[in-house]
């Protein structure tokens, strides 16, 4: 589809470590701050609400959109981003 | 209703239970997917619901679409496509081919309802998958929406990649025919076509086999006519007006002179053979549609007095050989011709542009055969030595090779007279 941003590039290219939830390709301040409220402050963590969900797209779309209110491509994004790291180093 | 307010009281497990229950993967169920999880059991139980009422609501959805469907293609249509329509039409039923290739909407009366509901059947199970993104896209983005939904309708092909949508699918399931019905009507054209050409067709071969003139002139005239009621009345200009021109007789010659002209400058073929081989052309290279092209070179009612000379040329028996020469060649140049015209029928106006052309170029293709041939059959021996003066008398007079040959001339003489005349030393 549309190429990748450095974001997204920089993410998948590591471990994730300790890095923060605005790392995450499709997240930004503002969502990363949604997201920081609602306890995901860290990228391990959406990386764990991924994983609960099972990786499924729909559901981690839907649940992007709930918790931090993301655009469906801001959600896509994110996913495309933790789907392929996990294609990487899991 | 009830439901939904029972699944939000519901504890996880039961939840996880409850998903498990109506098929939907086994995810664990926390507090941060519980509404996730809600959410998409909502959906699968309203879906199912949704599913039963949508057998129902789907003719409904066809109905409209089918109604709506129309108006949109008559407007979209009508701008680019309908000025190509109506000439296509007024001009002659031979260029129906490529109007309805361009054009199928002409035909959706006859067609349209069963096209039409097919793309409804197939929107209508997509709503059912994709309920989902289209309760966030309206949550969310509704501005986006729109404008995705506006740039949708102008480009088709996004309508095509977006067929899940709700919301879109009215306008995109009119859209979406068009690319789906121009394949499936190409086939189905010759069907509405049909109409039209039997009479080409079936006259046509009707002729070939006797292949005489007159019965082959009278029969094209009834088509003619017929075409000219059936059709349109714009056709009855370019049609009638040759007949008043011109008595029966006359204009049945003229048809043919127009076809035949051509090969007639040749002396080659008999009046019979050549309108034969033409008109068999089309049958054997082409459809019935060039067919019905051919009576475009009626509008050459100029010809007649050209042809007429021609005529009377053919009217006396000449070799084969020279048949079969004057068929190609004239192949040659009424294919494209025939291309033309038919580009050239869009409008009716362009059709005395273009008749003016095919009159200057059949004009110009026997007056310039002939000459060709008288010069290389007859001239032949005399040509090279007539090119070969013609060529030293431009040099002559460019170069002056006369003076300087006869100066050399002379200059060898008078070496070869020193040489003679001195004694060998």
């Amino acid at each position: 589809m549309s190429g990748t941003t450095q974001k997204y590039r920089n993410f998948v290219a590591e471990p994730m470590g300790e890095k923060s939830v605005t790392e995450l390709a499709g997240i930004g301040e503002t969502l990363g701050g949604r997201l920081t409220e609602a306890g995901f402050d860290k990228a391990y963590t959406v990386l764990g609400q991924y994983l609960v969900l099972k990786k499924d797209q729909e559901l981690f779309k839907d649940w992007m959109k709930d918790v931090c209110h993301a655009s469906s491509k801001q959600a896509s994004d994110c996913y495309n981003c933790l789907n392929d790291w996990c294609e990487e180093f899991m | 209703m009830s439901d939904l307010s029972y699944l939000e009281t519901i504890s996880n497990k039961e939840l996880h239970a409850k998903c498990l229950e109506y098929g939907l993967p086994n995810i664990p169920v926390t507090d941060t997917s519980r509404k996730v999880i809600l959410r998409r059991l909502r959906n699968t139980i309203l879906g199912t619901q949704n599913k039963k009422t949508a057998a129902t609501k789907s003719p409904r959805r066809e109905t409209v679409h089918s109604s709506k469907a129309t108006p949109t293609d008559v407007t979209n249509a009508n701008e680019p496509r309908s000025a190509d329509k109506v000439p296509r039409r007024n001009n002659n039923i031979n260029n129906t081919r490529r109007t309805i290739a361009a054009t199928p909407q002409e035909y959706y009366p006859l067609e349209s309802s069963s096209v039409r509901s097919v793309q409804t059947t197939t929107t209508v199970s997509d709503v059912g998958s994709s309920e989902d993104d289209d309760y966030y896209y309206q949550m969310n983005t509704p501005t986006s929406l729109k404008s995705q939904r506006d740039d949708s309708r102008q480009r088709r092909s996004v309508s095509l990649s977006k067929s899940g949508v709700l919301t879109t699918s009215y306008t995109r399931e009119v859209e979406k025919p068009h690319y789906e019905e121009e394949p499936d009507e190409e086939p189905e054209e010759p069907q509405s076509y049909t109409y039209q050409r039997p009479q080409a067709t079936t006259t046509a071969p009707a002729f070939k086999l006797p292949v005489y003139e007159q019965p082959i002139e009278r029969s094209y005239r009834p088509e003619l006519s017929r075409q000219n009621l059936t059709q349109t009345q714009l056709n009855s200009t370019s049609y009638s007006e040759a007949p008043n021109e011109f008595t029966e007789t006359r204009m049945q010659q003229a048809y043919r002179n127009t076809y035949s002209g051509s090969a007639a400058p040749f002396n080659a073929a008999n009046t019979t053979t050549t309108t034969s081989g033409i008109r068999q052309r089309p049958s054997h290279v082409e459809t019935g549609a060039a067919r019905a092209r051919l009576p475009t070179y009626k509008v050459n009612t100029l010809y007649p007095q050209l042809n007429d000379f021609y005529d009377q040329h053919n009217n006396s028996i000449e070799p084969m050989d020279t048949e079969s020469d004057s068929e190609y060649e004239p192949e040659i140049q009424r294919q494209p011709q025939l291309q033309r015209s038919s580009g050239g029928n869009v409008e009716s106006p362009y059709l005395s542009h273009f008749s003016r052309q095919l009159d200057t170029r059949k004009r110009s293709s026997p007056l310039a055969r002939p000459q060709i041939r008288t010069t290389v059959r007859q001239e032949d021996p005399n040509a090279t030595r007539q090119k070969f003066r013609e060529l030293m008398e431009s040099l002559d007079r460019q170069y002056n090779l006369k003076f300087y040959f006869c100066l050399t001339v002379a200059v060898i003489l008078a070496t070869l007279i020193y040489v003679i005349v001195t004694p060998a030393v």
